[in-house]
């Protein structure tokens, strides 16, 4: 059954909480506006990691070379809402499935 | 002061892969290295003890290998065959518990070798993911370890918890190229552009040979070898010389 954009608002918003309380970030709250560079200080390589989590989350690999560049340069910040509406967009649901065997 | 941690990845993946990290910390500038407990080749460690005192490292794993504990004890970590996930991307949604408990016993595995590890890190740096993280500074704070920094809010936090040994890591080989000069050129603008700090950088690594059990498990083939090369350069010591740059030195 395909996610509503709620639940992955509600599923993203759980791994950002994490990854705030794990390393005391700016308690802030977590709106489409929010900044993850500007108001939470995190810096490119955070962000990889963060996306890494929401990868491991859908146990997917999305396409994030597609929201870090924009017109050929890379973009300077992203909103939380940035990154729910590119992980609705790019929900590939055929690639879903249970963990891979080593 | 500008101070390189050069840490080798991967003792135990297979044996032309550890038979080469041996050789680049024997006989090249690789600093120290890090040992897989959950391969099948892991036997092999014991074999190279002698070598490595105070330069080896535990490699946690939760990907690639086979757990320690039963699939039934940690069933968010494993595969219906009830090994690991081949990729991080495909742990899906793992228990901080199952974690702490597979990783206590990869702990105790090593620990069985009869030496301490010098300093934990992570197969394919899962520690990046907060669950895992929170699960290595437990493991570090009991054993009094130090971890590898993957970004500064993780630096920030270990050094918060006091196991921070190095300022951050240099996450892979920072050019599309391997080879000396392009080593030496990138590590001279990083040192440039980075913070000074009085802890040492570390750059992680994978210096090895290729054998088949390689080809089977790894995308990362062909550079291993390359990068080996690079260690054992006899050229390289003073390229490091003269651009101030200095080797950690474990004792």
């Amino acid at each position: 059954m395909e996610k509503t954009k709620s639940e992955i608002n509600e599923e993203i918003k759980e791994i950002l909480e994490e990854v705030i309380e794990m390393y005391d970030l700016p308690q802030a709250e977590i709106t489409d506006d929010l900044l993850l560079i500007g108001t939470l200080g995190l810096s490119s390589v955070d962000i990889m990691h963060f996306l890494a989590s929401v990868d491991m989350r859908y146990e997917k690999h999305l396409p994030y070379d597609k929201l870090m560049l924009k017109d050929g340069e890379y973009v300077s910040d992203f909103s939380f809402g940035q990154i729910v509406d590119f992980v609705y967009d790019n929900f590939d649901y055929n690639s879903s499935g249970p963990k891979q065997m080593s | 002061m500008r101070t390189l941690i050069i840490n080798a990845d991967d003792l135990g993946i297979t044996p032309a892969v550890s038979k080469g990290i041996i050789k680049s910390i024997n006989h090249g500038l690789v600093s120290r290295t890090s040992a897989m407990m959950c391969s099948e080749n892991s036997i092999l460690i014991k074999e190279y003890l002698k070598d490595l005192k105070g330069k080896i490292g535990l490699h946690l794993q939760l990907t690639d290998g086979t757990p320690k504990l039963a699939a039934s004890l940690i069933p968010s970590l494993v595969a219906a065959n009830g090994k690991f996930p081949k990729k991080s991307n495909q742990l899906g949604r793992i228990i901080e518990t199952e974690i702490e408990m597979e990783w206590e016993a990869q702990m105790k595995a090593f620990l069985e070798l009869g030496i301490s590890p010098s300093h934990l890190d992570t197969h394919h740096n899962v520690h990046r993911f907060p669950k895992a993280f929170k699960a290595i500074c437990s493991l570090a704070q009991k054993y009094n370890l130090p971890v590898r920094p993957l970004s500064k809010i993780m630096s920030r936090k270990l050094e918060s918890l006091g196991v921070l040994q190095s300022s951050v890591c240099i996450e892979s080989w920072p050019d599309k190229e391997v080879t000396t000069d392009s080593l030496v050129s990138y590590l001279v603008n990083f040192f440039k552009s980075h913070d000074q700090s009085d802890l040492p950088v570390e750059l992680m690594c994978h210096p090895g040979y290729v054998d088949q059990d390689l080809v089977n498990r790894s995308s990362y083939l062909e550079k291993r070898e390359l990068e080996l090369e690079v260690f054992l350069d006899p050229n390289l010591p003073e390229l490091l010389k003269i651009n101030n740059i200095n080797l950690w030195n474990y004792i």
